[in-house]
């Protein structure tokens, strides 16, 4: 009699565990106390559907007024490690300034230029490549290309 | 196992409540067991010099003779008491150039320099190294691009974020993952990089582009000291748990980022030529706390006796 009722008790307290321990994966407060504590990780690429101008005035400031300038005239702040200054991109002959051109040399670099495509995901080059078509003032096609991915 | 008196439940029960109230959940207890942080062990104290900037091979103004101030700075470390433990150069070891042999000369020069020293070294590239050919030329002198060593229970790690452009880029940003995935966060982490990780000012490429996401694995860390170099001059700046902190060079030093002007060295002054010119001291102390020193050149610094080659 007396054994059994030991083991009621253990099952009963077992089970009060098990439902403690269910409970407790969840905070138990309305306010958390490490709530500001997060484990950061490596921050992922921000989705990205639909290349825009605006995302890709972002990336030039980023990426390539430094060399290329503000104006995309080739007047950078920082000078090239040899050779001349970066190319001005405001003034692009036809056959450099078609899409398909711009976003091979954007994303494979070359001649002192960044290998862009190792770090920027292929919407954010077209997002460059929209606002690199809108700094050619020369042809007003292009700008219109530029507002409307 | 003995009979459950009530004593001993309230004493479980009551253990379990203040670990949940601690953790806010069991989840983040059985986390932290799972993940023990490991005291460390034995004397690890130990000494390095960073060296950067050396730009071997230019001629200009802002230096007149770069080979010469390199040679004092290597002269003044072999004296130093005690001697170091090793050397890391972060980067522009030589001033960039279009001819693939001059590039090597350069690098070969360099190397012969800093080998006369018989002190350790540890070396990663700088755009003027890397840039213009995408590191092949170092890679073929100097060594890897990047790479990762313990020292004394430190875990070194040396970025390249100059040889394809000013980043780090995805497959060295999973590398660094992976070397950072077993790591005790109780030792101490140093990251070795020519341009600084976090935005330093962007007109003049003094920044990586994806910086922020190395950010993310080291923040998990609590002793992280990132040593870069691009800058030529004395510069920290802390983000999240990472201390940043800029070398001295051997070359030129560079004005403060304040104004949007055109990045230019000034001309060498002919009474203070050794103006900002330097390397730094790291003393990192059994606990893993570090003390940082600037080693300032001088008129009265001498040029470092050539033992494998002359340097005028």
């Amino acid at each position: 009699m007396k054994a059994k009722g030991r083991t009621i008790r253990r099952i009963a307290v077992l089970s009060g565990c098990l439902l403690l321990m269910a409970g407790a994966s969840k905070p138990l407060y309305a306010f958390h106390p490490f709530e500001h504590f997060k484990k950061e990780g490596p921050k992922k690429a921000k989705r990205n559907p639909l290349p825009s101008v605006t995302q890709g005035a972002y990336l030039y400031t980023r990426a390539c007024l430094s060399c290329h300038g503000p104006r995309g005239d080739g007047q950078g702040f920082y000078p090239m490690p040899a050779g001349p200054t970066a190319p001005a991109l405001n003034h692009l002959d036809a056959s450099r300034v078609a899409k398909d051109s711009l976003e091979r040399m954007i994303t494979r670099g070359g001649d002192g230029m960044p290998a862009w495509g190792q770090t920027m995901s292929s919407g954010q080059i077209r997002s460059v490549v929209l606002y690199v078509r809108s700094l050619n003032e020369q042809d007003g096609s292009l700008n219109k290309a530029a507002v409307r991915p | 196992m003995g009979a459950i008196t009530r004593r001993r439940l309230l004493k479980q029960v009551s253990a379990m409540a203040a670990m949940t109230a601690m953790g806010g959940g069991l989840d983040w207890a059985v986390a932290r067991a799972a993940e023990p942080i490991r005291p460390l062990e034995g004397d690890h104290s130990y000494r390095f010099v960073q060296i950067s900037d050396t730009h071997l091979g230019y001629h200009g103004e802002a230096n007149r003779h770069v080979e010469q101030t390199l040679s004092m700075t290597l002269n003044v470390i072999r004296q130093l008491n005690p001697l170091p433990d090793f050397l890391v150069v972060t980067g522009d070891l030589t001033e960039a150039t279009e001819s693939a042999v001059e590039r090597t000369a350069r690098m070969k020069r360099f190397r012969a320099m800093i080998e006369d020293t018989r002190i350790p070294y540890y070396l990663l590239p700088g755009e003027h190294d890397a840039l213009l050919d995408q590191g092949q030329t170092y890679r073929k002198i100097l060594g890897p691009l990047f790479y990762s060593f313990v020292y004394r229970q430190t875990k070194f790690i040396a970025l390249d974020n100059v040889s394809k452009g000013f980043f780090l880029g995805r497959g060295q940003i999973q590398w660094l993952a992976r070397t950072l995935a077993d790591h005790n966060p109780a030792q101490p982490v140093v990251v070795l990089s020519h341009a600084p990780l976090y935005d330093a000012f962007l007109p003049w490429n003094w920044y990586t582009f994806d910086g922020s996401e190395a950010f993310g694995l080291l923040n998990r860390f609590p002793n992280v000291h990132a040593l870069f170099g691009h800058t030529h001059q004395l510069m920290s700046h802390q983000q999240g748990s990472v201390k940043n902190i800029g070398g001295l060079p051997t070359s030129w030093p560079l004005p403060q980022a304040e104004e949007l002007t055109r990045l230019q060295p000034w001309p060498q002054s002919a009474t203070n030529p050794y103006m900002g010119l330097g390397f730094r001291i790291f003393d990192v102390n059994g606990s893993g706390g570090f003390r940082v020193t600037s080693g300032m050149l001088s008129k009265d610094s001498k040029p470092m006796p050539i033992l494998g080659g002359s340097t005028p």
